[in-house]
């Protein structure tokens, strides 16, 4: 396997009034195989939303670095990203919003095919209805004719027309029903499988994650608390907040554990040392003062906690 | 069962004006001190069917029977319900940030919902809403009283909303996807906060699309589909051994936490039939994996076993 | 806070020097016209013409010019019109400004009040024959031009029933101060007042019909229905307190225009003394000083009540207060 994907040291802050500086992400590094499946995982303003949009370029990091192919795209003008964005595509939560009401979808999804001046257009229409499991049939009709997860094939289609060698998907499953959840599930599953695309996961859901992702990466605060194959770190958390996460979920087999205490701290404020340190039923002094960094733990797995869970 | 049900739902249809039905007759009961978790996937009802209870569905014509506490509410004037409504039946909304007035105190909302049902002071009012407050888990209740809906974290937002839904001792709590909105560390506080609720004698009644919370939450699960209920029981009869092929399918269809990881999702053909061209027999029976000839005649929701109800000609006797 | 007050203070100032630079190019730096000559009127002595260039400094650099008439204006207010044999600018406007704001106060009362009645009634009775006979009645009002309103209302009350009793009390046209007789001033202002506030009645009602209809489909206006507020609070205390943003920044912005002499057709229909006929007669005129102080008096005006209705805003809604409005 090799590196489709890297990021160095990632850094993305925004400046908010008055001199506040909200720290979306910070000091992330990660490696995205090809054809392989990469979710991140965390609750909502942990920064993996951000880290997504800054892996495709959608927006520029504050210092740090990504690569994609061995060529370095972050800090690229519009105009020099504009090759590379046929490579890396973006499947957003809101099916709703991609496609333009008045066209039919067989257009919207030609267009790019257009403006990028490839051949055999209706042809490779079709093919991609095709993957995406739906009727050609469908190319001459509305957006608003298609449900909510026919909606998602179609937002789908339209970011493989190209023929990207990486999706990053934003929540593509949480606005589903469970039903229609588990086709477009499958549906992720099929495309790697059978277009060999790599793909990054956003979700905060460990169910849905464990079903798509080779590999895992949590995210608390901006940054990664554990990474590693997705079985194994949600099999055996390391960390503390890995454990809470899946604590927390409700689960028809066993009662609820006490939950976490309080919420989500500021990212505006973050705390000192591990930023998890105020939350852990773990915590030790020395966690309020240095800020554990992340370390190998077992085979490609990395940790990012004083006391880990599993050694 | 009946007499003695806080809520008792039978044979509830709901029409749009147009003649659409958008309720095919539900039926099921809220006893004080249980949950209720009413399931189901969007468009299925179960929203509607709280609404009703709640009397909020203008412009809808119900039929059938909304016992609560001995007395029908089908049909009852809106002066009467405005009585039982915020004092005897409460209900908590999925997104607590729309569902506060964004332009005032939550502190001052609690209020208003306590000196509309009783006749308190303003300042006899505050001090119940603190007191609700800091009960719900909000560290420094006073001065949280005093903020507005975005100054709070979700979490905390959900709380005030529960503290106001709790503010007049309702008998029969409903919560409208009370979670659905929130992270999973908070949704188990609030989860935890529901039990709680139910073990001081209320009757919960939770909308949610998520098994695991009903799991957590409740002590009775009703499945709708299309309009219908088409399996109800005890909790834990339901979801360790489904009788119904929907739920059977909805179960499994829930990716597993733990275990080897299935290659392909068991997944359900199809999508559910909007009220246009719902089924006359079985509403299911187009998608169902088991569907027989007599399927095309609609199965009555017909008792199985102790407290188990199920309609499906799979289970017919 | 004080350094948001100090902030926007500043920003006023700025935006009021900004017209002033803009006023003044318009009129006195346009290339091929000589304002001397404009200033002194026509057929001025070249006599006349060394004075006038002298004390405007016109034979100077403009920033000079500009600063000249600045303080003429706000500094020793002796900025005098030629073409009307020296009157003073600034006094003639001071006069006229309580006139002007009498009236616009009144006006604003009642489109204030109608609009009200008319928006919220509309609104509860959405779609039946009552509210499509108001926002008709409202489409009427606000496609009336107010000029042939007001030469309408002067026929029937001034001229041909003026002797019946319907119109009797009504005094004839023109202005009676408040300090002098506040019968007489209330007389003199009432039809000229609702003349001006029937188109504005029609609009801020329709705004006010559709802010409310949206805002009732609020998340916060089912939970209010769920706490068992009645239709009365519901309405009025949650739907109204939703809807109010629009209908404040729009009537700040209308009241400062028409204070800032938008009132200027039914001042002089009406013949009110106040600022919107002072910059009538000014430009019929084409007499620069005068049209250069009334158009800085309303822009102040303008700044103020744009600074007021942010100040009402962030009453209304916390979020702004704090900056971070968006949900």
């Amino acid at each position: 396997m090799n590196v489709l994907l890297e990021a160095r040291r990632l850094e993305k802050q925004y400046k908010l009034g008055g001199g506040r500086v909200l720290h979306a992400v910070s000091d992330v590094s990660l490696q995205v195989h090809r054809g392989e499946a990469l979710a991140l995982v965390g609750e909502s303003g942990c920064g993996k939303s951000s880290l997504g949009r800054t892996l495709i370029g959608l927006t520029q990091p504050t210092s740090g670095e990504v690569l994609f192919d061995g060529h370095r795209i972050s800090g690229l003008s519009d105009h020099a990203l504009r090759p590379w964005r046929a490579r890396m595509q973006m499947v957003f939560q809101d099916s709703s919003a991609a496609f333009n009401p008045r066209r039919t979808v067989g257009e919207s999804l030609a267009e790019p095919l257009r403006i990028h001046g490839r051949k055999n257009i209706r042809a490779r229409v079709d093919d991609l209805l095709d993957q995406v499991g739906l009727a050609r049939s469908v190319a001459d009709r509305y957006p608003h004719e298609f449900s909510g997860g026919q909606r998602q094939r179609l937002n789908i289609a339209r970011a493989l027309v190209l023929g990207p060698d990486l999706l990053v998907a934003d929540e593509p499953v949480s606005a589903l029903d469970v039903s229609v959840q588990a086709q477009i599930v499958n549906l992720f599953r099929d495309l790697r499988a059978s277009l060999g695309v790599a793909c990054v996961f956003i979700s905060h859901d460990l169910s849905v994650v464990r079903q798509m992702a080779d590999r895992i990466a949590v995210m608390y605060l901006g940054s990664i608390v554990e990474e590693g194959d997705g079985l194994e770190v949600l099999d055996r958390p390391a960390h503390p907040y890995t454990k809470a996460l899946l604590d927390a979920v409700p689960r028809p087999d066993r009662p609820l554990p006490p939950p976490l205490k309080g919420d989500v701290p500021s990212p505006v404020n973050p705390p000192s040392g591990c930023r998890f340190h105020t939350r852990c039923p773990i915590a030790q002094p020395k966690c309020a003062t240095d800020r554990p960094s992340l370390q190998p733990c077992g085979v490609g797995r990395r940790v990012a906690c004083h006391y880990p869970l599993v050694a | 069962m009946g007499a003695d049900s806080l809520l008792d739902i039978q044979n509830l249809k709901l029409d749009l004006p147009d003649g659409r039905r958008l309720l095919e007759g539900v039926s099921f009961q809220v006893q004080a001190g249980e949950a209720l978790g009413v399931v189901g996937e969007s468009g299925s009802g179960k929203s509607l069917t709280a609404m009703s209870v709640m009397g909020l569905l203008p412009g809808l014509y119900a039929s059938g029977q909304i016992v609560f506490a001995g007395q029908n509410l089908v049909g009852l004037p809106d002066k009467s319900m405005r009585k039982l409504r915020g004092a005897r039946i409460a209900m908590i909304f999925q997104d607590p940030m729309t569902a506060f007035l964004p332009v005032r105190s939550i502190g001052a909302q609690i209020d208003e919902q306590i000196r509309l049902h009783q006749p308190r002071s303003r300042r006899e009012a505050r001090a119940r809403t603190v007191q609700l407050l800091g009960r719900m888990g909000v560290p420094d209740p006073a001065m949280a009283a005093k903020r507005y809906p975005h100054q709070l974290s979700g979490g905390l937002r959900q709380r005030a909303m529960i503290a106001m839904a709790l503010s007049c001792s309702p008998d029969l709590l409903i919560a409208d996807e009370p979670t659905t909105a929130l992270d999973v560390t908070v949704q188990a506080q609030i989860l935890t906060l529901l039990r709680e609720i139910r073990d001081e004698g209320a009757g919960v009644m939770l909308i949610t699309h998520d098994m695991g919370v009903v799991a957590q939450a409740c002590t009775h699960v009703a499945v709708m589909y299309s309009g219908l209920v088409v399996e109800r029981g005890p909790v834990r009869d339901v979801l360790d051994r489904p009788l119904h092929p929907y739920t059977q399918a909805l179960l499994a269809a829930i990716p597993p936490l733990e275990g080897p990881r299935p290659e392909q999702l068991p997944t359900i053909p199809g999508q559910p039939p909007t009220p246009e061209n719902r089924p006359s027999g079985c509403v299911f029976a187009p998608r169902c994996g088991f569907v027989r000839p007599d399927c095309g005649v609609r199965p009555a929701l017909i008792e199985t076993e102790e407290g188990r109800r199920v309609a499906c000609v799979l289970y017919a006797v | 806070m004080i350094a948001a007050l100090l902030s926007r203070i500043g920003q006023m100032a700025l935006v009021i020097f900004g017209i002033s630079v803009l006023v003044f190019c318009i009129f006195f730096a346009t290339p091929g016209a000589d304002p001397t000559a404009r200033i002194a009127g026509r057929g001025a002595s070249p006599q006349v013409m060394e004075r006038v260039r002298a004390e405007y400094g016109f034979d100077r650099p403009l920033p000079v010019q500009y600063v000249r008439m600045m303080e003429k204006l706000f500094v020793s207010r002796d900025l005098t019109s030629f073409v009307n044999h020296g009157q003073k600018v600034v006094p003639e406007v001071a006069s006229a400004a309580p006139v002007t704001l009498s009236l616009v106060l009144w006006a604003a009362f009642f489109w204030v009040m109608g609009s009200l009645g008319i928006g919220i009634v509309s609104a509860v009775l959405r779609d039946s024959w009552v509210d499509r006979f108001m926002m008709v009645l409202g489409l009427i009002g606000l496609s009336m031009p107010v000029f042939w309103l007001g030469e309408v209302v002067n026929l029937f009350t001034q001229s041909r029933w003026h002797d019946t009793w319907m119109f009797r009390w009504v005094p004839p046209l023109g202005y009676v101060p408040l300090t002098e007789n506040p019968l007489g001033w209330a007389r003199s202002l009432l039809l000229p007042s609702l003349t001006l506030a029937v188109s504005f009645m029609g609009l801020y009602a329709r705004i006010l019909r559709s802010e409310l209809l949206s805002a009732m489909g609020e998340d916060s206006i089912r939970t209010a229905r769920a706490k068992g507020a009645g239709p009365v609070r519901v309405w009025l205390w949650h739907g109204l307190r939703l809807s109010w943003l629009s209908y404040v920044s729009l009537f700040g912005l209308d009241f400062a225009q028409l204070l800032g002499g938008g009132a200027l057709l039914t001042e002089v229909v009406f013949a009110l003394p106040g600022v919107g006929r002072l910059t009538y007669q000014a430009l019929a005129t084409l007499d620069l000083p005068l049209i250069m102080a009334t158009v800085m008096y309303a822009a102040i005006f303008v700044v103020i009540a744009n600074a007021l209705v942010d100040g009402i805003y962030a009453l209304l809604d916390p979020r702004i207060r704090e900056g971070q409005y968006g949900r």
